[in-house]
């Protein structure tokens, strides 16, 4: 399971989990994403890949004490953990290894 | 920022979203939603609408993510009734991708299953079509046949008066009551005349029933008189043949020497008032005069007309015939009859003959293909069984996996679903493109019907009903036989493969296919052996006949020149090569129908009640000769037998046997009534000869009295030449007819047939219950012996390293492949023992359908027997041969 690859999304989720730190919750995960990337996202599929790593092992969640800025509701915070780090090393490693010798407009530097 | 409130979201969008998340995250991601709508809307509610719109959108690609994931969710609850689907739905993909891999397999239990369900289904059209499609016309279930209670049966006939007695006369029973009654024309348009069958309605007919029509008007109140200008209604069929796609615009047809105008076109799903039958056109009662030069309607004794009516609402049928009884009484009581009783039948398909003809029949051969789908849904069964087999390895490990029996049913029921459900398109389509032949099996009185033969919501429905009974006995049936023990079981069992408990099953389940093909292989050869006692039957009359069918009186034919007319035909048709003979008889044999005259004999007193309605044929000089029809006493009819002489009748064998029993019939008298419109004309008659018993109207009926009349002595308007040839007729059939036809152009042959085709038309019930259940049998035999087929094929398989040891320590070929045929035949024989007890049963149930066979019949129960045994020989024989081709080494060397 722990050498499972990650999707892009789901790089892009950890990577926003990660940037995030103490406030990964599921709305600043998605506005973080959009922010960056300028994607829309939808909720559906951010939750369920969410689940998803979560099973994978790879981020943990817990539910936060109820804010009141937020009307009552309690929120679930993300966390990564060791496995879902090792998993983004890894996924960079392998993109870093293919793009090492390509300029970023795919020309071959030696 | 504006202080208006922002319309709330979309609830439906919202629900969409919902649906793809996870349920634990709920709550919290829809107020996020909600949050991010509101703060959208704040600015603008378009974009905030649109930004909703997306995220419901794209929440369709997640749910199936949801509904169809790889394995539960760990920490979600989810409900039992979803998983249950959510699994079936995994095994169905998973089925569909196992049957890929074994598409022999799968093809066989398809091809099984779509004939099983198609024979069904084709049977179903047409029982739905003759038993349960109601006649297209307004409120037909409410539609109730006026029928009479006489002392020696039930009048269905009334005369005209009587209808507007009834009419008028009986307030508050029917909302409407209308009146029919068929006829024959002879029609022309452009080109030659033919026959043309129709009918005479009263003018309220098309009205008040709601006539559907395909162009024009229907018949009204005020065509009906014989003031008006002569109209007619055809029906949409005659219409095209005569005018194709030309709108209708006052084109004329003529009837009978009259032309009427055609005003309108019944739609294509109105044949007439019964089902089954054609009618061609329609004319109102009041023009019969213009039609027939006749008219009955201030004929008050006079019964010809069928009355069909259509209850008032909310009078039930018992209160209407207490109310119409007395309107009878009141008509009858002048004309001096006894006080009435009248009755109402069920109208909602007319006065139809077909369902009464054919309905046994068709319940028999729905109950035989119910057999049939059995015999398929077991070889579907036995091929899930073997497939069971195959997967136990999957099985055991999905069973040590914490897969419980419910779980691992689902999966079996899942792969029935696999098969069944394709084979009901397929069987249903199959319907739909052979309806059109199996109808035309359908007759009634011998001539084709016409049938609209939907496929609807019944045989939409049925089809269903039994795809989803068949999905549930095979599942239901595999799984309880797979599962019957713990599956835990299975894994213990593991890769080795012996003959078990599920090859115990498949065997059980073929004796059971061929229990049940000997119960339909014995119907058919029963109904086989029937017909052919029927065609071979001893009419009394050679075979060696051409009828040509003639109908003088409308071409204007009356008295002198009749017997010309009959001369010149005799002349012109003998001189047709082959023609040893030639005489007419007022109807046509073997059509079911006659005339019947009261007689009373001199010297006989009947019995109270006693029915003196005899039989009775007119017939030529010389046809008695002409039909090789013996004479047993005193002699036939001549020449010299003349209109102004004394009358003299011929009696049949059976009619001199029953009233003159110790004496000669020749030379005795009797007095019949001719029914003449201007009232009864008594006559004494001789009998001057005996003749041999003959089948008129039907080949199976017992012969009963019947006189013959001379043409001679009263000549007819309508007849049937009967023209005897040295072989068979066929060949000269053309050319008589042409030479009849050639006489007069005017007089068109309303039929030209020979006497076997005739015969054949005659049974053509039994013909078609003969061809169906032939069918079903050879279905059913086809099925079983696919079913044996593939167990032995499957056991062979799996005593492959079995087979291979005998072999190697020296068993010889011959006795391997013996060893395997006695088993596959053992099944065979058990099957048939057990079915013979279902084939006494079938004898039973055809009971009152065969001729000349008794439902025992030694000679049909063999034959069947005999025919199983050869399938089963051949089901057997090809896996025994592969059986003795197993190499012993490699047999060791597979696992």
């Amino acid at each position: 399971m722990a050498t499972d690859t990650l999707g892009e999304f789901e790089q892009v989720i950890l990577l926003a989990v990660a940037h995030l730190g103490d406030e990964a919750y599921g709305a600043a995960i998605r506005h973080e994403i959009e922010a960056r990337t300028g994607r829309e996202v939808a909720v559906g599929a951010l939750y369920t890949a969410l689940e998803r790593l979560e099973r994978k092992r790879f981020v943990r969640s817990e539910m936060s004490a109820p804010t009141p800025r937020r009307g009552g509701r309690a929120r679930r915070l993300f966390e990564m953990r060791p496995a879902g780090a090792a998993a983004l090393k890894r996924s960079h490693d392998t993109l870093a290894r293919m793009w090492n010798g390509l300029s970023p407009d795919l020309r071959r530097t030696r | 920022m504006t202080g208006q409130c922002p319309r709330p979201p979309s609830r439906v969008a919202l629900w969409l979203i919902e649906r793809s998340l996870p349920a634990r995250d709920r709550e919290e991601a829809l107020g996020d939603v909600r949050e991010e709508y509101a703060r959208l809307a704040r600015h603008d509610a378009v974009p905030a609408r649109r930004w909703l719109r997306r995220q419901a959108l794209r929440s369709l690609t997640a749910i199936p993510q949801r509904l169809l994931p790889a394995a539960p969710p760990s920490s979600a609850r989810v409900s039992r009734g979803r998983q249950v689907v959510r699994g079936l739905m995994g095994d169905l993909v998973f089925g569909h991708r196992l049957l890929r891999h074994q598409p022999l397999t799968a093809f066989a239990g398809l091809l099984s299953l779509a004939i099983g369900l198609g024979l069904n289904l084709l049977l179903f059209t047409l029982t739905n079509a003759i038993l349960l499609t109601p006649l297209p016309l307004a409120g037909a279930d409410r539609l109730v046949m006026v029928q009479m209670q006489r002392q020696d049966g039930i009048a269905m006939d009334f005369s005209y008066p009587f209808y507007q007695h009834l009419r008028t006369g009986s307030p508050n029973v029917f909302d409407t009551l209308v009146a029919y009654s068929s006829t024959t024309a002879t029609a022309r348009v452009a080109g030659p005349s033919e026959p043309l069958v129709g009918e005479y309605v009263s003018g309220n007919f098309f009205i008040d029933l709601a006539v559907p029509m395909a162009m024009g008007r229907g018949l009204t109140a005020a065509d009906d008189t014989p003031d008006a200008p002569p109209t007619v209604v055809l029906s949409q069929a005659r219409y095209r043949r005569y005018f194709g796609d030309v709108p209708l615009s006052g084109q004329q047809i003529t009837l009978n020497r009259t032309a009427f105008t055609i005003v309108g076109v019944a739609d294509r799903r109105f044949f007439g008032t019964e089902i089954g039958e054609t009618a061609d056109f329609w004319v109102a009662i009041g023009q019969m005069y213009a039609f027939e030069q006749e008219d009955y309607r201030n004929r008050p004794t006079v019964s010809w007309l069928a009355l069909m009516g259509r209850l008032a609402p909310g009078v039930t049928r018992g209160a209407a015939q207490a109310r119409l009884s007395p309107a009878a009484t009141s008509f009858f009581d002048p004309l001096s009859y006894p006080p009435q009783t009248l009755l109402l039948a069920d109208g909602w398909q007319g006065d139809s003959d077909l369902p009464r003809n054919v309905g046994r029949e068709l319940r028999l051969l729905m109950a035989a293909s119910l057999f049939l789908l059995l015999i398929a849904c077991i070889n579907v069964t036995n091929l899930q069984l073997a497939r069971v087999g195959a997967r136990r390895h999957e099985l055991a490990v999905r069973a040590a996996l914490g897969a419980g029996r419910a779980r691992l049913a689902l999966l079996i029921v899942a792969d029935a679903i696999v098969v069944t459900v394709p084979a009901g398109l397929i069987a249903l389509a199959a319907a739909a493109l052979w309806k059109e032949r199996a109808a035309r099996l359908i007759a009634i009185w011998g001539q084709p019907v016409a049938l609209a033969l939907p496929v609807d919501a019944a045989v939409a429905g049925a089809a269903l009903a039994l795809t989803v009974a068949s999905a549930g006995l095979i599942g239901g049936l595999s799984a309880a036989l797979s599962l019957r023990r713990s599956p835990a079981l299975l894994l213990a069992e593991g890769g080795r493969a012996h003959i078990g408990a599920a090859s115990r099953s498949q065997r059980a389940l073929v004796i059971v296919q061929f229990a049940l093909s000997m119960t339909l292989a014995a119907g058919a050869a029963l109904l086989v052996r029937s017909v052919d006692h029927l065609r071979d039957a001893d009419m009394g009359f050679s075979r060696n006949i051409a009828l040509i069918d003639v109908a003088l009186g409308p071409a204007g034919y009356t008295g002198e020149m009749l017997p010309q007319y009959y001369q010149r035909a005799f002349d012109l048709v003998s001189r047709v090569p082959g023609v040893e003979g030639a005489a007419i008889a007022h109807v046509m044999p073997l059509d079911f129908g006659g005339s019947r005259q009261t007689i009373e004999i001199e010297g006989y007193v009947p019995a109270d009640g006693e029915d003196m309605e005899l039989n009775t044929v007119r017939v030529s000089p010389g046809y008695f000769n002409v039909m090789r029809l013996p004479v047993i006493a005193g002699r036939e009819f001549t020449t010299g037998d003349t209109a102004g002489q004394p009358r003299r009748i011929i009696v049949n064998e059976t009619m001199a046997r029953r009233y003159w029993p110790n004496a000669q019939a020749v030379g005795r008298f009797a007095r019949f009534y001719a029914p003449k419109p201007a009232g009864p004309r008594r006559f004494d008659v001789e009998i001057v000869g005996v003749v041999a018993d003959a089948r008129y109207r039907m080949v199976r009926e017992d012969p009963r009295p019947t006189f013959y009349v001379s043409t001679s002595q009263q000549p007819i308007s309508f007849f049937v030449l009967h023209v005897r040839t040295s072989g068979r007729p066929d060949a000269r059939l053309g050319e008589i007819e042409r030479a009849v036809a050639n006489l007069d152009p005017n007089v068109p042959v309303r039929r030209a047939i020979t006497l076997e085709s005739q015969l054949d038309r005659n049974i053509a019930d039994e013909r078609m219950a003969r061809s169906l259940a032939l069918a079903l049998g050879l279905a059913a035999l086809v099925l079983a012996g696919t079913g044996l087929y593939a167990t032995m094929a499957f056991a062979v398989r799996r005593r492959t390293r079995e087979i291979g040891v005998r072999m190697a320590l020296g068993a010889d070929a011959g006795k391997v492949r013996m060893m395997v045929v006695r088993q596959g035949l053992a099944l065979v024989v058990i099957g048939v023992t057990v079915g013979l007890t279902g084939a006494l049963w079938t004898g039973r149930a055809l009971q009152s359908q065969l001729y000349g066979v008794s439902p025992i019949d030694p000679i049909s129960l063999i034959a069947s027997a005999a025919v199983l045994a050869a399938a089963g020989l051949a089901a057997s024989w090809l896996p025994a041969r592969r059986a003795t081709r197993i190499n012993p080494v490699t047999a060791l060397h597979d696992p």
